[in-house]
């Protein structure tokens, strides 16, 4: 038992002083959960303030471009997570203590709740304090991935525009997007969907009391879902509810100029389309206050 | 309570340090007593009642079935059996009645359905079970008063203890009464198995942050709708992983469960034995799941009448004991079709051995190996009725294996799903070659750094910590 202590020990000095010695940059995320876990442990060991935060579903996680000027505004934060609700994201936000000057909140997804385990996985008070110190015992180090995806070089600007996107699989595309019909054409039990606007009514004044700036948007998504029963009834819910509130709100841009993956996810072209088109709508709100 | 949260860590320290200190050492059952009910009704203490309520006709009626009148003896055992079952039954399988013998409006449908399953029924009304049984068939014996203690009180203090601590109480191990109870006496703290433990629980807590909890974040895609735009390979590639992650998940679990029982001087029965070694299908269970495996022969294949009344009899009591080991597993039609397969593969090689020619010859290497692999992928196919519990989309994924050779498989899902079984397969592969490998080359002289390469995969390469699977049982 000793020796293999001490082994550990030893793995554990070696493997610390190499990721504080190596630039790491290669490291995404083995899945979507180990994915979201780097994004918020980015976010909650941040070195610098984000005077920008966006918070949402996969659908807003989606909100990248490979060259980065043409993605996200730098001092924004993209803290929305792939199969994660919105809570999750102003959760973490609430907990890291953070009131950016404008919260951006995708509300696409408004009935799934947080996820109680990821929130645990973030903020679990021995793991969080450890990780604080020890920087190798973070997600973005994970030694499996680290080997996996380990590249020599960075790609250049010009290497990630020659990279070609794999084209949608109709097939797919249509199971899917039958699947989101059906499920969106049920309307809303109106009991629960009050129950959601409550508790994000909640957080919202939570942060405006903190001096944030809200601001709401809805992605584009598939033109035959867009209208669907229960993506209407979500839509003017939240618009009786924060207009009060003086919230501000990105309007959604016609679906049809839009394409999906599977309905509502945007594929690469239309979410450079859609990035576009938000930097010149956050234009007014992201200047300094 | 999770094995690897914060709580259950406080928990499991603040008991240990409090256990061996010489001043409360008369009580140390009573402080393992209280936390674990603390274990157990931490997230929702309502569960507690029935828990309790359960204990107590167990005490009552294994008490009565070793000094009651002896006229009433069978009857009381009887008695508690049937209430065992029948807490069992109403708990377990009234939404699964009342969603298939009712309508979705009928109003005895819908309270049947909305009756809460309490975490761990399965398991201590299993128990529950053994200790009545065990005290009937021993009531004549002297050993009988190592299992019901001549004192109500101390009988009630010893059987709360046995059902309820917490290392297996809500996965298992099944404890049986006459391997448990003779254990209860004054614990030292210089009889610490160390190496023992520490061997179980880092094992253990590797095979579920490391592997399952790492899998299971692959192994999601295993549901309606999803898998219907993944790739043939992938979803084969999917199932094997799943395989892999529950056998990481449950074994790590009882691991954790052995590793922890030994801190507190107690042996609790091995629960896995390498069985994705096995050439055999009646292998396979005594390896896999043993301490559900020997209940299920001892406490129902045998009463059935075992192999004693004729082949007919043998296969049937398989299929049965089978079928009905697959219904405790949940309330879900699938799980009695999950039985079922292995009750017929059972029965199956229970004729095949009766009429082959080749009954007591040793099979060549390769039809070992042929075997092995058959028995390994008939496992890893019947998991699917495990994953997905509705049966329509059971077939959906299999349509779906055949019909998406044209989709282009996810490389890293794939890479990712091989990568974290192989320590599995190795753990196998090691045991399967112990004895041909030279000195060198010993597991032994490698033990103590795979420990602890382990634990440093535990700290730094964990998955989304997720509640065992088998919790819902």
């Amino acid at each position: 038992m000793k020796k293999s202590l001490l082994f550990f020990v030893v793995l554990v000095v070696l493997y610390e002083v190499f990721i504080r010695s190596v630039d790491v940059w290669w490291t995404l995320g083995q899945n979507q959960w180990h994915a979201n876990r780097i994004v918020a442990n980015n976010f909650v060991f941040r070195t610098k303030e984000y005077a920008n935060v966006m918070v949402g579903s996969s659908m807003a996680a989606r909100l990248t471009n490979k060259i980065s000027k043409d993605s996200l505004p730098a001092d924004l934060y993209n803290l929305s997570l792939n199969g994660q609700s919105l809570f999750d994201g102003l959760l973490i936000l609430k907990e890291s203590g953070c009131a950016p000057k404008n919260l951006f909140i995708e509300t696409n997804v408004l009935m799934r709740n947080e996820d109680p385990e990821l929130h645990s996985a973030i903020f679990s008070p021995v793991t969080m304090n450890l990780k604080k110190y020890i920087k190798s015992w973070r997600d973005n180090y994970q030694p499996i991935e680290l080997l996996y995806r380990i590249r020599s070089k960075k790609p250049t600007n010009a290497d990630l525009l020659s990279q070609v996107e794999a084209p949608r699989d109709e097939k797919s595309y249509k199971t899917m997007l039958a699947v989101q019909l059906e499920k969106n054409n049920v309307p809303l039990e109106e009991k629960a969907l009050k129950k959601q606007v409550e508790k994000l009514k909640e957080l919202v004044l939570y942060f405006q009391k903190k001096g944030s700036h809200v601001v709401l948007f809805e992605l584009p998504v598939d033109s035959s879902l867009c209208y669907a029963k229960q993506v209407t009834q979500s839509r003017a819910a939240i618009r009786e509810a924060f207009v009060p509130m003086k919230c501000d709100f990105i309007q959604v841009p016609s679906c049809n100029e839009y394409r999906t993956t599977d309905g509502t996810h945007l594929d690469v072209p239309s979410v450079y389309t859609y990035l576009h088109y938000f930097r010149n709508a956050i234009g007014s709100f992201a200047e300094p206050r | 309570m999770l094995f690897n949260s914060f709580e259950f860590l406080t928990l499991t320290i603040a008991s240990f340090a409090i256990y061996y200190l010489s001043i409360f050492r008369r009580y140390q059952v009573q402080i393992l007593i209280v936390a674990s009910l603390i274990f157990y009704g931490y997230a929702n203490p309502k569960l507690l009642l029935l828990f309790l309520f359960s204990v107590l006709i167990n005490v009552i009626s294994s008490y009565s079935v070793v000094y009651g009148k002896r006229s009433t003896q069978k009857t009381v055992l009887t008695i508690g059996v049937i209430f065992n079952l029948s807490i069992l039954a109403f708990f377990k399988y009234s939404p699964l009645i009342g969603s298939t013998f009712f309508n979705a409006g009928n109003g005895i449908g819908a309270f049947l359905i909305q009756i809460p399953l309490p975490i761990g029924i399965s398991f201590f009304t299993f128990e529950g079970i053994t200790l009545l049984v065990d005290a009937y068939r021993g009531r004549d014996e002297a050993k009988s008063e190592n299992l019901v203690i001549p004192s109500l009180g101390t009988h009630a203090m010893h059987t709360t203890f046995f059902v309820a601590f917490f290392p297996h109480l809500i996965a298992g191990p099944i404890l049986k009464a006459h391997h448990f109870l003779p254990q209860i006496k004054e614990k030292f703290f210089k009889d610490i198995p160390w190496e023992f433990c520490y061997r179980n629980l880092v094992t253990g807590y590797f095979l579920k942050m490391v592997i399952a909890d790492q899998l299971s974040q692959h192994t999601f895609w295993i549901q309606y709708p999803y898998f219907e735009v993944k790739s043939s390979i992938e979803l084969i590639v999917l199932l094997f992983g799943y395989s892999i992650q529950i056998f990481a998940d449950f074994a790590g679990y009882s691991l954790i469960a052995l590793g922890i029982a030994g801190l507190f001087g107690y042996k609790l029965e091995k629960n896995f034995d390498f069985p994705y070694i096995s050439t055999s299908f009646s292998e396979f269970w005594r390896r896999w799941h043993i301490s559900l495996s020997t209940f299920l022969k001892e406490y129902l294949y045998i009463p059935l009448g075992g192999n004693r009344r004729g082949p007919f009899r043998t296969y049937l009591n398989l299929f049965v004991t089978m079928l009905l080991g697959g219904l405790w597993h949940g309330a879900a039609w699938s799980y009695a079709i999950w039985g079922a397969f292995h009750g017929c593969a059972l029965a199956i090689e229970r004729f095949v051995k009766d009429h082959g020619k080749q009954k007591d010859k040793a099979m060549p290497v390769f039809m070992n190996i042929l075997s092995g692999l058959l028995v390994f992928m008939f496992v890893t196919f019947a998991w699917l009725f495990f994953k997905l519990t509705n049966i329509s989309d059971v077939v959906k994924y299999v349509a779906a294996i055949f019909n998406n050779t044209h989709v282009a498989p996810s490389m890293s899902s794939i890479a990712y799903v091989l990568m974290y079984s192989l320590p599995v397969i190795a753990y196998h592969l090691l045991y399967l070659s112990k004895n041909l490998m030279p000195d060198v080359l010993r597991w032994s002289n490698f033990e103590a750094y795979a420990h602890g390469l382990m634990l440093f995969m535990i700290v730094t390469n964990s998955g989304i910590s997720g509640d065992f699977i088998y919790f819902q049982f």
